[in-house]
């Protein structure tokens, strides 16, 4: 467990600079695209009105009074996440990648630390996991900031001011802040647990090619369609058979369960590949 | 520290996304509250009536589902995530079949229009085949021994694409079967496409008895135009019903194609002829339903051997009744103080009552109008209103239960 | 005591090891001899677990690995095993967060007599630095059996002398080494026992003291005998 937990510090420390930066570039961009975004419409709203041709009124009725939610659809906010899930998705391969290729040889030390070497596994599974979610956590560390600066900046008579949790379950960058942060608990434990299966998944796949390599990587795929196959397998059959057979809580227990045992079929192969079949 | 990483990162974890949910679950959201007001009328005839529809903020660009009960308006996201879950989007003649025959229900299509009810029996009758055009299987719940009986019925060598079950009916001894079926067709020329047809079929040996074919639609694409059909029989009602009702659209194109215009702009229905077929004497009428009086959608409803149309007037709006079996035609003018919105408008029939929600495109009003089926009387009128002023917010009610 | 018995390996339809045989004691330095791509590595690696065999085993103490043996064997590979952006500082607090057998002292000794400082960064060092830094990540733990590649190729003949002397200080005395070269000059004169390796077999396993002593050869010698058959 202690060395679990070192693990992780240390695989937050080798991606730490460059998380960092993701967090600073999210934190800036965001900030900037309030201000940008917030400008730009009291430049329209003075335009428009200043030169007698509209009055507020019809301002509004024309061009909408300004609301976070529409901000948050701007290229401030989703390029930063993007690029972010980008490198986290990225990263999921080169956290184990980066071990094994360069000059240095890593993963000789990482294989003969005296501890299981499925904590390998499971703290860079848990650093990816961590950094996903502390993004999340700053983006709605952000949310209340930036409603600061957006009531800063427009007159209440132009705006429409919406609560976080409003901004969250609206269409914010193109509803993707609605799968990160849904609204209900049992639905972020969903969302996330399937996130940690595919992480799992995704990690057995990457064993393989690294234990087998060739070879492996045809493994690692059909492990992959074999996963999705028995998680989706209610589905498929229903397919099949046309009709759902399941009631929709029927389903959910199943698939909960199909989860756990694909998240736990993936560990178990990667403990048995990292123990006898992986090679430096 | 020595992990200060996994430490500063776990407490921005929790204090972001822990404090949010906790949030959640502890403070509701301050949506408005809608509530039925009485403008004049019975106020107990809305006694336990609920709403469903949806709430749509077009400001902060979001929307929701919406239930509205005397007591309280319960939005989706206040809702438990398995309450949303088991109560889904169906209807609730679905739901409650599903409630109270759990297991005959399990696996069906949730299409109420393939379900027959009774006293004593549900009646299931849908398609198999690959193109759903083989046949029929039948399946019956005898309510009081609780037991079904199941078969299957193979329609001969046909000409049939693909087949809808729009109806089923039962009496003692046969299950009808009524079904759109489009029919494979050479494109060279025009000809028959689609046609409404009952099968006929014995419980007692499981034998399609007759196929009969009540109407074709025989579509000739070449004057500009075409014509539709378009079931009006009430879908969610699965009890007996004597006749079955459609209509025939005729579509004209008006002016040239423009790819910014609306489709109705382009098409237009320039009149429609309507049809009932009697299941137990086998007889098709058209209806003699003058075509100027009815609403540009031309919706009609169909309730025990009568057809209703609403209609706006000057004054409120007329309820015109068309009584199948002797072609009596009356319009009852219904007064009142309240607007009629262009917004969703429909009638639920409960208890010798029909129930017409009206929302509105405008705002987040609606108004409910509450007649008297056997005399087209105003029992009762209200007003949704909201707790407080709202601002470029749509509430569309689509459903009315009673608890 | 190491015991390798018969282990076989393949890469692919090439059959590295052939079935290679030999033990390596405490206390005994144990050459491995072979030109490139004889199976000198993937014998260590696979001793250390760290790649798969076909057949045969090995047993220390006569034990099978596990992870409790990373505190009691290491394994110096021919690349540093740390990352190149870490300070040896770093380098060092990692080990001593692993390891229970890491032994502070001894690092620290080994620091000085190398004349490394705990703030230069593994990237920014010499080839022979580095190779004496990972030197050190295995020196410092206080096991029974340390296995080195190729400790010696292409470093500069001072780091060698440096890494040398290492070999006959109280550093090594009492352990198990088992060295792999393909060069035996530099340490020769060391050696209590060679493994004499070629495409996957062992060709000749001898004490080195017996075949001085018996025969009066030398390694050299025997090698010249063996390979030039």
């Amino acid at each position: 467990m202690k060395n679990y937990v070192k693990l992780v510090d240390f695989e937050l420390k080798r991606f730490m600079k460059i998380y960092l930066a993701l967090i600073g570039i999210v934190i800036i961009s965001q900030i900037v695209g309030v201000i940008v975004e917030s400008n730009q419409f009291m430049n329209l709203a003075n335009g428009e009105m200043l030169d007698g041709s509209m009055n507020l009124a019809q301002f509004l009725e024309t061009y909408w009074p300004l609301t976070m939610s529409r901000i948050l659809f701007s290229r401030w906010f989703i390029l930063p996440v993007g690029l972010s899930a980008a490198a986290l998705i990225f990263y999921c391969f080169f956290i184990w990648y980066r071990d094994w290729f360069g000059k240095n040889t890593f993963i000789y030390r990482l294989l003969m630390l005296p501890t299981a070497r499925i904590n390998i596994l499971l703290a860079k599974a848990s650093a990816i996991f961590l950094m996903v979610l502390g993004l999340v956590s700053i983006q709605l560390i952000l949310l209340p900031i930036e409603n600061i600066i957006f009531q800063t900046i427009v007159p209440f008579d132009l705006r429409v001011d919406m609560t976080i949790r409003e901004i969250v379950n609206g269409s914010g960058y193109y509803g993707y802040l609605q799968i990160l942060l849904p609204t209900s608990i049992v639905q972020f434990f969903i969302n996330y647990g399937i996130g940690f299966m595919t992480v799992f998944t995704l990690f057995t796949a990457i064993l393989f090619e690294r234990s087998y390599r060739i070879k492996g990587i045809i493994f690692g795929v059909a492990y992959c369609i074999f996963a999705l196959v028995i998680f989706l397998s209610p589905f498929i059959i229903e397919v099949f058979s046309e009709f759902g057979y399941f009631y929709p809580e029927e389903l959910f227990i199943i698939e909960v369960i199909l989860g756990i045992i694909v998240t736990g079929i993936s560990i178990w192969v990667s403990h048995y590949l990292l123990n006898r079949k992986v090679t430096v | 520290m020595r992990y200060w990483k996994v430490i500063v990162l776990a407490a921005i974890v929790i204090l972001g996304i822990g404090t949010y949910y906790i949030q959640n679950a502890f403070a509701s959201p301050d949506y408005p509250e809608f509530h039925l007001e009485k403008v004049s009328g019975d106020e107990g005839v809305v006694d336990g009536l609920i709403f469903m529809g949806s709430y749509i903020d077009n400001y902060k660009e979001f929307g929701e589902d919406v239930r509205i009960t005397p007591e309280d308006t319960i939005y989706q996201s206040e809702r438990s995530y398995f309450d949303n879950m088991t109560e889904g989007f169906q209807d609730s003649t679905i739901k409650r079949l599903q409630s109270d025959y759990r297991k005959f229900m399990r696996g069906k299509n949730e299409s109420s229009s393939s379900f027959f009810e009774d006293d004593k029996r549900l009646i299931y009758a849908d398609t198999f085949g690959k193109e759903s055009d083989e046949g029929f299987k039948i399946e019956m719940l005898d309510k009081e021994t609780n037991e079904t009986t199941d078969f299957q019925v193979e329609i001969p060598e046909n000409n049939i694409n693909y087949l809808n079950v729009v109806d089923v009916q039962a009496d003692e001894k046969d299950v009808f079967i009524t079904t759109r079926n489009f029919y494979t067709h050479d494109p060279n020329k025009p000809e028959t496409e689609e046609g409404y047809h009952v099968y006929r079929i014995n419980i007692e040996n499981g034998s399609l008895i007759d196929d009969e074919v009540i109407f074709e639609n025989k579509t000739d694409h070449s004057d500009k135009g075409w014509t539709e059909l378009v079931e009006v029989n009430n879908d969610t009602d699965i009890g007996k019903e004597d006749y079955f009702v459609f209509r025939l659209d005729h579509i004209k194109e008006v002016g040239e194609y423009d790819e910014y215009d609306d489709y109705e702009t382009y098409y237009k229905t320039e009149s429609s002829d309507f049809f009932a077929y009697h299941f137990g004497t086998n007889e098709l009428k058209e209806l003699k339903i003058p075509d100027e009086g009815l609403g540009a959608d031309k919706t009609a409803y169909v309730h025990e051997g009568a057809v209703y149309f609403l209609n706006k007037t000057k004054s409120g709006f007329e309820l015109i009744r068309y009584q199948m079996d002797n072609g009596e035609l009356n319009t009852t003018e219904v007064p009142t103080t309240l607007d009629l919105y262009d917004g969703n408008i429909f009638i639920v029939f409960h208890d010798g009552k029909m129930y017409i929600p009206n929302s509105s495109l405008e705002g987040s009003t609606a108004n409910l109008f509450v007649l008297d089926e056997k005399t087209g009387k105003l029992v009762y009128e209200g007003k949704m209103s909201a707790d407080r002023e709202l601002e470029n917010v749509f509430l569309d009610l689509n459903e009315l239960a009673f608890e | 005591m190491i015991e390798v018995k018969d282990i076989k390996k393949n890469f692919g339809l090439k059959k590295v090891l052939k079935g290679v045989s030999f033990t390596a004691n405490k206390g005994e330095i144990t050459c491995l001899i072979g030109i490139n791509g004889a199976g000198k590595t993937t014998i260590m690696n696979a001793i250390m677990n760290l790649t798969p065999i076909k057949g045969g085993e090995i047993l220390i103490d006569g034990e099978r690995l596990t992870k409790e043996s990373y505190e009691k064997i290491t394994f110096i590979p021919d690349a540093i095993t740390m990352l190149p952006q870490m300070k040896i500082g770093e380098a060092l607090q990692f080990m001593k967060d692993f390891y229970k057998s890491w032994n502070e002292e001894r690092a620290k000794e080994l620091l000085s007599f190398f004349r490394l400082k705990e703030e230069e960064k593994i990237s920014s060092l010499s080839k022979g630095n580095t190779a004496k830094v990972n030197l050190l990540l295995g020196l410092g733990l206080d096991v029974d059996y340390l296995l080195m590649d190729e400790p010696f190729s292409g470093i500069d003949i001072f780091s060698r002398e440096q890494i040398a002397e290492v070999f006959t200080s109280h550093l090594v005395e009492d352990r198990g080494v088992i060295i792999t070269t393909h060069e035996i000059n530099d340490i020769e004169h060391l050696i209590d026992r060679a493994v004499l390796l070629d495409d996957g077999i062992v060709l000749r396993d001898f004490r080195t003291e017996e075949v001085r002593e018996l025969e009066g050869k030398s390694v050299v010698d025997v090698m010249r005998e063996v390979y030039q058959k």
